[in-house]
């Protein structure tokens, strides 16, 4: 008789202990009030900095410097929109710059130039300048880009803020190759600063 | 009847909302990938996506950098655990193109943080610490001046975790649960194997 009262106690305690878990998961899902508040936050775009003519928001496709003697220094090179027409100018009053490079990205990014090895060896070495483009005074480009005309990776340290533009200026110097037409491509880089 | 002039003006206005053949260029969905989480000998895998804004086709490709610096350590430098799919790409304006960034870590890579100096390294103001970098560049058809972003990229080697920690974590979790149905069982066991015992006899 002790044995089946046992029994059944031991079953309403096993019972009861399920009821506890089960309640216990359950109450996990009790919300009396709402301590929730919605915040929000975006970020903003990031692209890359386009390279356009000079005074046009059109994006250039190349950059030309018109062909000169052996070991000769080309300071006119012109882009495809504004054309041999309307060339780099280098000079203290009233420079104008081969291409513009503006930074529709959502923040401001660091400028890192890049340039492939000219073929058939037909740079010697090349330069550039790269500064505001209310700046009409350069007359002079030697920051180097390239010093033996092989590929190169040059870092400004130059940012250009959203929405802002820079004026970049480029100097070839040919190698000694006479009857030679070489290529090479431009990299602009961007990176958060 | 409306004058020249009044044509001539309304013309005028009118060229004013003719949308300009704004340049744009090629939009990414980060600007880093850094402190990513992996084991030596794994493999990690993170996606990126870009975005076409130009009016004009771009081509482009994907390639590893790394930023010398004097007196370096070998930490540095992973470019060779990385490889990114598919490696080439065009993309017009307004398609998005998704790819895939693979970082296999060497079996004997040492714990801790490979590819920049410091976790901050994606913050602004942090560009110093930065060493390797995915890069994209793209140009339109033809092109000989490219434009792309340098993203930085670092891993943090983690010790191999135990096989057993997600049973270990679960108990932990659920202990007050577990201890109660082991007390169920027994209560319900006791009075079964009694009456088995009962008709036994």
């Amino acid at each position: 008789m002790t044995h089946i009262l046992f029994g059944k106690l031991n079953i309403a305690i096993a019972l009861f202990l399920i009821v506890l878990i089960i309640g216990g998961l359950g109450g996990m899902t009790y919300v009396l009030a709402s301590n929730v508040s919605t915040q929000s936050a975006s970020t903003a775009s990031a692209t890359t900095i386009t390279v356009v003519g000079k005074v046009a928001d059109t994006a250039i496709t190349t950059i030309t410097f018109p062909e000169g003697a052996p070991s000769a220094t080309i300071s006119v090179p012109y882009n495809d929109i504004d054309t041999v027409s309307d060339a780099q100018v280098l000079s203290g009053t009233v420079s104008e710059p081969v291409v513009r490079l503006k930074n529709t990205s959502g923040g401001t990014l660091n400028v890192t130039l890049e340039i492939t090895t000219w073929t058939l060896g037909v740079a010697a070495s090349e330069d550039y300048e790269l500064v505001v483009t209310t700046d009409t005074t350069v007359a002079v480009v030697d920051n180097v880009l390239s010093a033996d005309g092989n590929s190169a990776s040059v870092p400004t340290a130059i940012g250009i803020t959203t929405g802002a533009y820079k004026a970049l200026y480029l100097e070839l110097v040919l190698s000694s190759l006479a009857g030679k037409s070489g290529t090479s491509t431009l990299t602009i880089l961007g990176e958060t600063p | 009847m409306y004058s020249k002039s009044t044509i001539l003006v309304a013309l005028v206005l009118g060229l004013l909302f003719i949308p300009g053949s704004t340049a744009l260029a090629t939009s990414v969905d980060r600007m880093s990938l850094t402190n990513l989480e992996g084991y030596a000998g794994k493999t990690i895998k993170a996606e990126i996506t870009l975005e076409g804004t130009d009016l004009e086709e771009r081509s482009g490709f994907w390639y590893t950098n790394y930023k010398e610096v004097e007196g370096a350590d070998n930490r540095m430098d992973i470019t060779s655990w990385i490889t990114i799919e598919p490696k080439d790409f065009t993309i017009k304006q307004g398609e998005t193109k998704v790819f895939t960034v693979e970082v296999k870590i060497p079996r004997d890579a040492e714990l801790g943080l490979w590819g920049a100096t410091s976790e901050e390294a994606a913050k602004e103001g942090h560009s110093g610490e930065r060493r390797t970098y995915i890069v994209f560049k793209d140009t339109p058809a033809g092109g000989n001046v490219y434009s792309g972003l340098l993203i930085p990229i670092s891993v943090k080697v983690l010790p191999s975790p135990n096989p057993l920690a997600p049973v270990i974590n679960f108990v932990q979790q659920n202990i007050i649960t577990i201890l109660l149905s082991v007390v169920i069982i027994v209560l319900l066991a006791r009075p079964l194997l009694r009456r088995k015992k009962q008709i036994g006899e």
